[in-house]
């Protein structure tokens, strides 16, 4: 009982209060960062991305230019990550390009994952669209990329909506936007 | 003596309020309530003490009511800048604090009076190193505000919602805001309720994401588009059929 008595008349005196409040503060202050290492850190994606491309130079024929298939395959595990490209349309021999690298910082405020990606493998044709096309979405010189440099990348997920089949993924600082299907991490394998 | 911002005069029974300076003479019974409440200062008079009104003529009992307006003339009086000097508790008394107590300013003038500035500064100061914390932690999308949001109405009476991006040039992208709105409105029907278009920072490239909300699925289509010149308009009637915007 005289503790009691004690704390009470701690809690009425001007420093008690002071004390109480700024307590408070910790404590909040405290919980954030352990609810922060609690929460589940979305560190799996996969995203299956399909787009139709435009590529072709001559502005003139516009309407006229062939149509191809983009595909992008993101896939984030954790400390990796990789980036599958593939290219194709009737007129010319499909096209692919791999990045491997991993995840050097994550800000789960915004799901921005800072990456470092490294060219894996390439099949190109000469002229590639694929090629010029990447240089700008990874916002890299041709020859940093194919002499398979670490390419510094940082992608942005957004919008994953309520439930949890689309997402959009933005690569900084090329402003380039997919709308892609998210691939639930773990499938039951077929045996 | 002095009682708040007043001075009071127990000879001339006057009461003077030197920040305004205005006086007010007291009568018999208003005297008499003041002096008992000086005489008592810092306690609870009664109500009944201050009706049973003594003068050298004799006492007398002072109706409730007439006692009531004075107690809180003499409040008016004194504690336009003091509050609180004088407090009239019903049926009960009348006490008049011994020191003003209301020095601090407005913010810390709650019933209790707990902290001084210096204790709220420190309040302050960890409420706003908590508030940076969070915000480091919490950096706004940066993706989540479009730089050009538009409704454009279809021939048809369609509203398609038009989002462009653009973190380089705001004139391109309202330039191609304008022009694919256009486009758009002469449509017979189009495809999407949502578009968006973000220009890409090499000036190269536009990708449009493409969004239909149906009843019961969203569908969606992305279009990778690459521009010689991103500073005339590009999208032409024959563009968006092409790409099945338009149908």
């Amino acid at each position: 009982m005289k503790w009691r008595k004690r704390a009470r008349r701690l809690l009425q005196s001007k420093r008690g209060k002071l004390l109480f409040v700024l307590t408070w503060v910790f404590v909040l202050f405290a919980l954030t960062h352990v609810l922060e290492y609690f929460v589940p850190p979305h560190q799996q994606w996969h995203l299956s991305c399909r787009a139709d491309g435009y590529f072709d130079p001559q502005q003139a024929q516009i309407t006229s230019s062939v149509v191809s298939e983009l595909l992008l395959t993101f896939t984030l595990e954790y400390q990796d990550a990789a980036l599958r490209y593939h290219l194709g349309n009737e007129s010319l021999p499909a096209e692919s390009i791999v990045l491997q690298g991993n995840v050097v910082k994550v800000d789960f405020g915004a799901l921005n994952y800072a990456l470092q990606m490294q060219l894996k493998s390439k099949k190109l044709n000469n002229d590639s669209m694929l090629l010029d096309y990447l240089l700008n979405e990874l916002a890299v010189g041709e020859s940093q990329l194919l002499e398979g440099d670490l390419l510094p990348l940082q992608v942005q997920i957004l919008n994953a909506n309520d439930d949890q089949l689309r997402a959009t993924l933005t690569f900084i600082p090329s402003n380039s936007i997919w709308s892609c299907e998210i691939i639930p991490a773990v499938l039951p394998q077929p045996h | 003596m002095q009682i708040g911002c007043c001075w009071f005069d127990k000879e001339r029974r006057l009461l003077t309020d030197q920040a305004k300076s205005t006086q007010w003479h007291l009568n018999d019974h208003e005297y008499w309530v003041l002096e008992q409440l000086v005489l008592h200062r810092g306690q609870v008079v009664p109500l009944t003490t201050l009706q049973t009104v003594v003068l050298d003529s004799g006492a007398h009992q002072l109706p409730h009511n007439e006692l009531v307006s004075i107690i809180y003339h003499i409040i008016d009086y004194l504690c336009a800048k003091h509050s609180n000097l004088v407090e009239y508790i019903p049926q009960q008394g009348v006490i008049l604090y011994p020191a003003t107590q209301g020095k601090h300013t407005k913010i810390l003038d709650l019933p209790n009076r707990l902290l001084s500035w210096g204790q709220y500064g420190i309040i302050i100061v960890a409420l706003l190193v908590v508030l940076l914390f969070v915000l480091s932690n919490l950096n706004p999308p940066l993706f989540a505000k479009a730089d050009v949001i538009r409704q454009v109405l279809t021939a048809n009476g369609q509203m398609v919602q038009l989002s462009v991006f653009d973190n380089q040039s705001p004139q391109d992208a309202i330039l191609h805001a304008d022009c694919l709105s256009n486009q758009l409105q002469m449509c017979h029907e189009v495809r999407w309720n949502a578009i968006s278009a973000a220009i890409s920072t090499d000036r190269h490239y536009v990708s449009f994401i493409l969004s239909q909300s149906e009843t019961q699925s969203l569908q969606f289509k992305n279009i990778k588009l690459a521009v010689d010149d991103m500073h005339s308009p590009f999208i032409t009637q024959e563009w968006l059929h092409k790409v099945l915007i338009c149908g």
